[in-house]
């Protein structure tokens, strides 16, 4: 469990009014929104390192994020570590008489968590069906509807994330923010519903108004969605995330449902604006800049700030070789 | 976060209270000692002859917002922090840790088809799963309900 760090602010359950003596429930435009802080805390976050990575194969894809949470669980205990022996010797030193001095300074001094070890995976998948989390193993489609999918030129893929079935492929954002929420103090809830802001943010800088929706996603009207969400939490590290059709081939969203949404259309950027030139890559900056606005955070390379790190995520990509990522 | 590292910072005494209570060789604790319990991960745990109850707290429900689906947890070993289940909010699957090693002997089956209790009856009816310890001492490193609401409100 990551639910979240705590809030003091005003709960109320969720797509729920409560009224005296009485529960009703009211369909809520921002279904996932609502008492969540207008701006993310900020304490000392360096800039968020993006990486964009063309043609990759979802499972691969799926393999690496995990390879990434590992990593930041890891140093995150090698970090409480350090503290909790810095309390440890503050306290000796107190004991034995001589930390006038060095105790406490021995505490402020511990590096506090920051999010320094956060980034952001900015994919272009090759053609692939997915499926949530709970749509796996025996609670998945059967054989014959992976093999009728598989014969659409896609391969079909059962992942750990929330959410239900969608499409990814050539032409669309798939954003995997690899994020520690503890030091931005997000709640999950409210971790998805600032991921919609971004989305929004994002199609403003290109013009497009977008919403939501008593449906989680980004939408342009209550038919037409325009990007999907879907998240896995570990320990308070996010991991999946959303995509954003820009050019995508729409075709291949008429042979599902996609989000378990029946009667719903999906579209894309480049449709919306009747311009097919709004490729991913055209995309990326506006992206980063909704994304940053909304979370408040700037954006860097990780080519410029972690270079070794952008060098042995491309040879992961390109060779499976995990060694050292752990 | 580390239990062991987050309850020798924040609470240094509680180590040696809990081994002081559990300490008489031979005692059953379970007989006298049925309190809830908590952990990081915001989950409660309530042991009674030696079988923890275990589920996510009404804080942690509250964060993650309307439930729609529980990933039960296999009936098989576990050790402490091993994956057992997930509970998905809207569209954010979050893993659920064992907070104790021991054997998973039930999973509350009325999950499958009303999530949403979770939302309702997150500290009662709706338990997650029931786990026979192998390991009492784990127990010590699990918080009260004052140091559990101490780190919540430190997390703030």
């Amino acid at each position: 469990m990551s639910p979240e760090p705590a809030t003091s602010l005003p709960r109320r359950a969720f797509g729920t009014t409560i009224t005296k003596g009485s529960t009703k429930t009211t369909p809520t435009i921002e279904a996932t929104g609502a008492a969540c802080p207008t701006i993310v805390a900020r304490p000392r976050l360096s800039p968020l390192p993006f990486i964009y990575l063309r043609n990759l194969p979802y499972e691969r894809s799926s393999a690496l994020q995990q390879l990434l949470v590992d990593r930041q669980l890891r140093l995150r205990k090698e970090r409480e570590d350090l503290r909790a022996q810095a309390v440890t010797a503050a306290h000796g030193a107190r004991q034995s008489g001589d930390g006038e001095n060095s105790g406490l300074g021995g505490v402020t001094s511990t590096p506090e968590e920051d999010g320094s070890e956060d980034l952001i995976l900015l994919v272009e998948h090759t053609a692939t069906y997915t499926n949530g989390r709970r749509n796996r193993g025996a609670h998945g489609i059967s054989d014959q509807e992976a093999l009728r999918l598989q014969n659409l030129g896609a391969v079909y893929v059962e992942s750990l994330r929330g959410g239900e079935i969608t499409f990814h492929g050539p032409g669309q954002l798939v954003a995997y923010p690899i994020l520690d929420l503890k030091p931005i103090k997000l709640s999950v809830r409210c971790y998805v519903s600032y991921l919609e802001k971004a989305i929004i943010a994002t199609c403003a800088e290109l013009g497009i108004k977008a919403v939501t929706t008593e449906n989680t996603g980004v939408w342009i009207n209550d038919q037409k969605k325009i990007a999907a969400i879907g998240v896995h939490v570990q320990r308070y590290i996010t991991s999946h995330g959303l995509a954003l059709n820009c050019n995508t081939d729409l075709g291949f969203f008429n042979h599902i449902v996609a989000c378990g949404l029946t009667g719903k259309e999906t579209t894309s950027l480049s449709k919306e604006l009747n311009d097919p030139s709004v490729t991913v890559q055209a995309v990326i900056p506006k992206f980063l800049k909704g994304f940053g606005a909304t979370f408040n955070r700037d954006f860097v390379a990780l080519s410029e700030t972690r270079p070794e790190l952008e060098k042995v995520i491309h040879e992961y990509v390109q060779n499976g070789n995990s060694d050292k990522l752990r | 976060m580390s239990l062991s590292a987050l309850s020798s910072r924040l609470f240094p005494t509680m180590r040696s209270q809990a081994m002081a209570r559990f300490a008489a060789p031979g005692s059953s604790f379970a007989r006298f000692y049925a309190t809830k319990k908590y952990t990081a991960e915001h989950e409660w745990i309530e042991i009674e002859n030696g079988i923890a109850t275990v589920g996510i707290t009404n804080h942690a429900q509250e964060a993650l917002g309307e439930i729609v689906y529980v990933e039960a947890a296999e009936l098989k070993d576990v050790e402490k922090g091993d994956t057992i289940g997930s509970v998905e909010s809207v569209k954010a699957a979050s893993d659920i840790y064992a907070p104790v090693s021991g054997k998973v002997l039930e999973v509350n089956t009325i999950l499958g088809d009303e999530p949403g209790l979770l939302n309702t009856d997150a500290e009662n009816s709706a338990w997650l799963c029931k786990i026979q310890l192998s390991a009492e001492d784990e127990i010590k490193d699990l918080l009260s309900e004052d140091a559990y609401k101490a780190f919540c409100e430190e997390s703030h």
